[in-house]
């Protein structure tokens, strides 16, 4: 991944994006979209990375494994909602951009639910009640 | 780095809109708009391909 290639890639996409928009606004959002998954999946090689490292910090530092794999988990909801909800917006149609956005919230809420429970019964358990 | 793929799309889109431009000048409008709809489709047979690709790879980095 090179950065300023990858720039060099946004502003020309921009340009031809803005270009098309007279013309037939669809293909300024059909190029958008392309450049925005180009772009991610390049990106994505990156992270890719850094999340193979995470994971053997993660380990060495004797953490329960299942916690990263759940935070890992709502972040990849978070960048695709992102996506989504953007090209939406681009579209301006800002109905299915908030629609799009509570489902990424509720995918988000019912992937980290399991961590949650077991916060709360780590803590009843303190307080001496249980679940 | 994929750029051409971009370059493409907006090649399909200058000669929808020429030939959209061509058709309506020469009062046919119904072709103009299956030409229209004709280039939408290519361009979006195109790009879902790159949308799949970007699905799968963020399937595999955090691991759902």
């Amino acid at each position: 991944m090179n950065v300023l290639s990858i720039c060099a890639a946004a502003l020309v996409a921009s340009i031809l994006s803005v270009m098309l928009k007279k013309q037939n606004a669809e293909y300024s959002l059909i190029i958008t979209l392309c450049a925005c998954a180009l772009i991610l999946t390049l990106v994505l090689s990156e992270i890719m990375i850094a999340v193979t490292s995470i994971n053997e910090l993660v380990n060495r530092a004797g953490v329960n494994l299942n916690y990263l794999s759940i935070l890992l988990k709502c972040l990849g909801i978070c960048f695709i909602t992102e996506f989504a909800v953007d090209a939406c917006k681009d579209a301006s149609q800002n109905a299915i951009a908030s629609v799009t956005l509570m489902t990424g919230r509720v995918s988000v809420l019912m992937a980290a639910f399991p961590l949650f429970e077991e916060f709360l019964s780590l803590t009843l358990n303190l307080c001496g009640g249980g679940i | 780095m994929d750029v051409d793929m971009i370059f493409k799309i907006a090649a399909v889109g200058i000669i929808v809109a020429v030939l959209n431009q061509l058709l309506i000048r020469s009062g046919r409008e119904d072709q103009a708009l299956l030409t229209t709809i004709a280039g939408l489709v290519v361009a979006l047979m195109m790009i879902i391909g790159e949308i799949s690709d970007l699905f799968d790879t963020i399937k595999d980095v955090f691991g759902f």
